[in-house]
């Protein structure tokens, strides 16, 4: 008997201490790395509620391909707006690459233009259509931009989840620090609470997830700002995993499009 | 006195126009396609600050229609209906085919057969590449750049190769700029003193009545080492008429002509950090240029004439900021042409952002460095709804009468907008 306890706390102890013993940053490159598949297309529906309950709504569609391994390309995506009547047709074309230095290239088609215009893609603090959310809480900003520490482990509406802070290299960044709620066994992130550059709690985001495949994909988001009461909810829907897309999709030439 | 207003398309293509208008517009109604319809009504006003005259008064519904015919083809129509009172006096109402195109889009190409706009260039606010539709100068250049460019019948094809793209245009359809009518608040200086001349007026007919009367050119896009590229060539009509000295029946005469120019450019834009630089220049080829000289057989010499610009736009959170400096130079230039050899124009644009996005501010300002002549715009936007805007802005002229945007130092005004989105 004392020789299988033995045995199993041997068989367990590797687990135990490989999982304790993640750093914060191992826990967001894991969360950075996890399978996001090769290709996807979703319709998102925001939904912006000011402090005073009156709503807004933009309704985009969003296409994404992994570019891993690809001419030193990491993703490329392309958005199109499809509400409200006045930005329909406006898109939005991102190529991102794996060299950390070297920023995004990205361009905007303004349909009352009838233009495409090049657009700086290294400043990701603006907010993404009016949104609580920045181009960086979309999933832009780069792992090596921050410094990660993991605070505890904790559960989070049942889930034992990481909880990792992550401070900025740059000082003059919006943010002075988030913390990350990263689930242990899936690696994707329920919660994210970010604090202004005085320190103070700024706003808190969390996440729903499902499971295609292999692959976990984000089903809706709701963020709220506490400092404005301003609130956004994103509702992502038709997401369609692996269905062939091809490079060609996302040049120039389909921003006009829409389609 | 001889004098003839706008014709408007020559009689081949308002022919073929209006059988394609028919053909276009009934095609959605045959297919169990997909078809979108949006647009917006606005009300649009304009009040001079120094006397409070009514400059602008318009009511105008804009629909826009797309229909996918299939995977390869689709329609879309761009129909406006206008309600305007002009200083009170004229009133008019009319309905516009602002556009109406077919689309055909196979691996490597797509074609564009219809009533269009072309918009090439990166420069914002001023044209230098941007010169395939003329514009319409009624408002001078207050009008945003989509209500006052001038759609033409056209023929655009989009050949891919890689990400490159190589355009061609056949336009066999030609207007000339809408200028502001004799008294109107925005008719030019130079306008007005023609106008005044106590001589017979005389035009030629306006190009755009045969094929052979097209326009055409050509562009090839590209993208390299981060930089996006254009090279481009225009052949075309001048968009403005010229005024010739010459003698009719014995008697001195001013005769409106058309003239054929070529435009030889190329643009470029680039990304680096929060800075996006971009430019573009335009070589003219045989341009006409009015000439005071009295020794000048008609009044008009033929020069070559370069025109560039560079822009840099800065971007931090939801401020944007941009500048621009535009150079132009007539090359051989006789002292007895009216515009000067060589002039440089400033602009400065800055936006941003509240309220999550609801509250959007702008000011523009373009400063012409020789006459010191400016034109400062501000504006306000509020998203009261998804719906519904407003928008409060205003203009102010400055500068020496004779200059481009002095002479207007009287036209200040006050702006209201109130749109509504469906």
């Amino acid at each position: 008997m004392k020789r299988i306890i033995v045995l199993s706390v041997i068989a367990f102890f590797p687990l135990t201490a490989w999982s304790s013993e993640l750093s914060g940053l191992e826990v967001v490159k894991r969360w950075d790395e996890r399978d996001e598949g090769k290709d996807l297309t979703s319709k998102s529906t925001f939904k912006l509620i000011n402090s005073k309950g009156q709503e807004r709504i933009r309704k985009t569609r969003r296409y994404w391909i992994n570019m891993k391994e690809k001419g030193g390309f990491e993703e490329k995506s392309i958005i199109f707006f499809d509400r409200p009547s006045d930005v329909k047709g406006t898109s939005l074309l991102n190529w991102s690459y794996q060299d950390a230095g070297k920023d995004d290239d990205q361009w905007l088609y303004l349909p009352a233009l009838r233009k495409i215009k090049r657009i700086a893609a290294s400043d990701k603090e603006k907010s993404f259509m009016g949104s609580d959310l920045t181009f960086d809480d979309m999933g832009d900003r780069k792992v090596e931009s921050d410094e990660h520490k993991l605070l505890r482990e904790e559960a989070l509406d049942g889930r034992p989840c990481y909880v990792v802070e992550m401070t900025p290299g740059n000082k003059k960044y919006m943010y002075s620090r988030k913390e990350k709620w990263i689930d242990k066994e899936t690696f994707v992130d329920y919660r994210t609470d970010f604090y202004d550059r005085k320190g103070r709690f700024l706003k808190r985001q969390r996440i729903d997830w499902k499971k295609i495949g292999n692959v976990w994909v984000v089903t809706k988001i709701y963020v709220k700002n506490e400092q404005t009461g301003h609130s956004t909810s994103i509702e992502i829907e038709d997401i369609k995993l692996n269905t062939g897309l091809k490079e060609g999709w996302f040049t120039k030439r389909k921003m006009e499009s829409g389609r | 006195m001889v004098y003839k207003e706008k014709n408007g398309i020559g009689p081949v293509v308002k022919k073929a126009s209006s059988i394609f208008i028919a053909f276009v517009l009934l095609l959605p109604a045959s297919s169990d396609g997909e078809t979108e319809i949006f647009g917006r009504a606005r009300l649009e006003g304009a009040w001079e600050t120094t006397s409070g005259t009514v400059q602008k008064n318009e009511q105008n519904i804009d629909v826009e229609i797309k229909s996918y015919l299939g995977e390869h083809i689709s329609v879309k129509a761009f129909l406006r209906g206008l309600y305007e009172t002009e200083l009170e006096e004229d009133i008019h109402s009319e309905g516009d085919v602002r556009e109406l195109y077919i689309d055909y889009s196979g691996d490597n190409f797509k074609a564009r057969l219809g009533r269009q706009q072309v918009v090439w260039g990166k420069t914002d606010g001023l044209k230098l590449l941007d010169l395939i539709n003329p514009q319409d100068f009624r408002e001078f250049i207050l009008d945003d750049f989509i209500d006052s460019r001038i759609p033409l019948w056209m023929v655009r094809g989009d050949i891919y190769v890689g990400d490159d793209t190589l355009q061609l245009l056949i336009i066999p359809d030609y207007r000339p700029n809408d200028i502001a009518r004799s008294g109107d608040r925005f008719e030019p200086a130079y306008l007005k003193s023609i106008r005044a001349l106590p001589l017979i007026h005389a035009e030629e007919e306006e190009p755009g009545g045969t094929l052979a009367d097209r326009e055409y050119g050509i562009r090839y896009s590209g993208f390299a080492r981060g930089w996006d590229y254009t090279l481009n060539y225009f052949h075309s009509w001048e968009d403005n008429p010229l005024f010739f000295r010459e003698t009719i029946g014995g008697n001195p005469a001013i005769v409106r002509r058309y003239k054929e120019s070529d435009m030889y450019g190329g643009s470029f834009s680039n990304a680096f950090g929060s800075f996006v630089i971009r430019g573009e220049s335009a070589y003219n080829r045989g341009r006409y240029f009015s000439t005071a000289d009295p020794l000048d057989a008609d009044g008009q010499v033929k020069k070559d004439e370069v025109r560039g610009a560079i822009g840099i736009d800065y971007t931090k959170g939801d401020w944007l900021i941009s500048g621009q400096v535009f150079e132009s130079y007539i090359r051989d230039y006789d002292d007895g042409i009216v515009f000067d050899e060589a002039s440089t124009t400033l602009s400065l644009l800055v936006n941003v952002k509240f309220l999550n996005e609801m509250l959007e501010l702008k000011l523009l300002d373009i400063y012409g460095t020789k006459d010191k002549d400016n034109l400062a715009r501000l504006s306000a936007v509020y998203s009261l709804t998804d719906r519904w805007k407003v928008h409060l802005g205003g203009a102010v002229f400055s500068g020496p009468d004779d200059s481009f945007l002095g002479q207007f130092d009287e036209a200040d005004r006050a702006e209201l907008e109130i749109t509504c989105n469906y």
